[in-house]
């Protein structure tokens, strides 16, 4: 495929890099992974798959090959071949065909996954962009190949759960469990952090959110050591407002980390931009441990559906 | 020595194990020999620490841990407790590199890190190629060192107006610290000077020089 305007911004995106954290080199990778995850699985690829991460305004592609896609994530309304497409339904692809982005329906972050995966290096295991030499941001004309697959696959819709939907609502509701610096919070702040409404500004990316809000403070504030973070830590810089780490946080930081963002609420922070209101729920460790292996049941019932339709198909 | 270890999880796939919070080698050297022994005899699911001053942060992969066993925050504790337990009487003293770096002492800052403290510019050289650093932890950027052991006397705020643009190689100053910038990036610390050597070049095998341990010196060139 040919990208015949990049779009605001579109990279390549996997799970992220693994074992060069502590060499500085950050994990990176999908913001909203669930979404990936979902897309892959429809077209029978590995379930983190390199897709491409699309932001609003998207870009306008031209397919040179045939292929088989799907869109997951956010709602860009898609047009093929200037038809309007569904999320989460396989499509087919031929040369000349055309595929753009035309409203921001609902979301921050679409996924364009291809059946067979994108024909990018990787580099220290991940193909996802970052310092990634040769796999930044898509710029106007770059050239995009797709591995070949055994795999026919049909162009379909499949029945997704409430699980893998976006939902939009006006405040969105996000789980976090407590951190390190938790009990440094005053008490006022432990209570309006958990009952108060924030939005996210607009100084957000896929490196953090800053959230404004009711002023947080700790009690004795003292510098701390810098130490790893990760994507979901929620720090507390001294100004008392907030800023969520996302996926292309940086490795270490030293600011009071007051808690973290339980992991199954990443993808729909991941789908909240500016503006958006959030609220905070705690809940314990082991409840998020729990929610994550009610989520991991979801996916396989997912993958089990896609091989139920494509064995009933062949 | 007591141990007195902290254990936390920062995410559901990672812990933090923090020592006593201070900097300083003996602590340092605590964390060392922490990562060393779960390297030597890694945990089911384990996938890669991060030292830093006074903590390391353990990750692993859930769903792998949670194949072999049924609590994970219980079970992780027990086995990373046993292991700085095990390490408390005889902390194992790292090797560590010494990797030399050749300086141009020529940076934009360094009349400004001389006349805020005081000395003179080739003082400032001189104190600063004297000394010893160790890299205490990696981060912020790919490669970039966070070294400790810098004379005091050469210790400069950070600029008040960061640069839109440090070069890759530029040496620089930070409070009491000093460090490399590895890649080009916007940065606030004092320029004192530059070296050649490239702290992180993505096509290498191993793309960053340093390593957490290592002792650095400086040389003038």
């Amino acid at each position: 495929m040919i990208i015949a305007k990049p779009g605001l911004l579109s990279t390549f995106q996997d799970d992220g890099r693994r074992k060069y954290l502590a060499q500085g080199i950050n994990r990176g990778g999908a913001m909203d992974r669930l979404s990936l995850e979902a897309g892959n699985i429809l077209l029978g690829n590995s379930p983190f798959e390199a897709a491409m991460e699309i932001h609003f305004p998207g870009p306008e592609i031209l397919f040179e090959e045939a292929c088989a896609f799907t869109i997951t994530g956010a709602d860009f309304g898609a047009e093929f071949n200037h038809k309007a497409l569904l999320n989460y339904k396989i499509y087919h692809a031929e040369t000349g065909d055309i595929l753009k982005f035309t409203r921001k329906n609902a979301g921050e972050r679409a996924y364009l996954s291809v059946a067979g995966g994108f024909r990018i290096p990787a580099w220290l295991g991940s193909k996802s962009a970052g310092y990634s030499p040769g796999n930044s941001r898509l710029k106007v004309g770059d050239k995009v190949r797709v591995n070949k697959t055994a795999l026919s696959i049909a162009e379909s819709g499949f029945g997704i759960s409430r699980e893998f939907q976006m939902i939009k609502k006006p405040v969105q509701k996000i789980r976090f469990v407590a951190g390190n610096e938790w009990d440094l919070l005053d008490k006022d702040s432990t209570y309006h952090f958990q009952k108060g409404i924030y939005e996210i500004t607009p100084n957000s990316d896929r490196m953090g959110y800053r959230l404004s809000g009711k002023k947080l403070e700790v009690v004795n504030p003292h510098q701390l050591l810098s130490s790893a973070v990760s994507f979901g830590t929620i720090q507390l810089p001294p100004d008392g407002q907030m800023i969520v780490l996302m996926a292309d946080a940086q490795t270490t930081g030293g600011y009071p980390r007051i808690g973290f963002v339980a992991e199954v609420d990443l993808p729909v922070l991941a789908q909240c931009g500016p503006g958006q209101s959030v609220t905070f729920e705690k809940i314990e460790f082991e409840e998020a441990e729990n929610l994550l292996e009610i989520r991991s049941h979801e996916i396989k019932k997912l993958k089990a559906s896609v091989n139920l339709i494509r064995n009933k198909a062949g | 020595m007591k141990n007195s270890c902290k254990i936390w999880p920062i995410s559901e796939s990672a812990l933090i194990v923090s020592f006593e919070q201070t900097i300083s080698e003996t602590v340092h050297d605590q964390v060392l020999s922490l990562q060393k022994a779960i390297l030597d005899d890694p945990f089911p699911g384990f996938t890669e620490c991060v030292p830093a001053y006074a903590s390391l942060t353990v990750f692993y992969d859930f769903f792998e841990l949670k194949k072999k066993v049924k609590s994970v925050l219980p079970y992780l504790t027990a086995v990373l407790k046993e292991k700085s337990d095990e390490l408390a009487d005889h902390w194992v003293s790292n090797e560590n590199r010494l990797i030399e770096i050749p300086v141009k002492y020529d940076g934009e800052d360094l009349e400004y890190v001389a006349e805020s403290n005081g000395l003179s510019v080739k003082e400032v050289i001189k104190i600063h190629a004297s000394g010893s650093y160790r890299v205490y932890m990696l981060g912020f950027l790919p490669g970039f060192a966070y070294l400790g052991g810098m004379d005091r006397r050469i210790a400069t705020p950070r600029r008040i107006n960061p640069r839109l643009a440090v070069d890759a190689g530029s040496v620089g100053i930070a409070g009491p610290q000093t460090g490399i910038y590895p890649m080009k990036s916007p940065g606030g610390w004092q320029i004192i000077g530059k070296t050649e050597v490239p702290l992180f070049d993505p096509e290498n095998k191993t793309p960053v020089l340093l390593r957490v341990g290592d002792i650095i010196k400086f040389t003038k060139i």
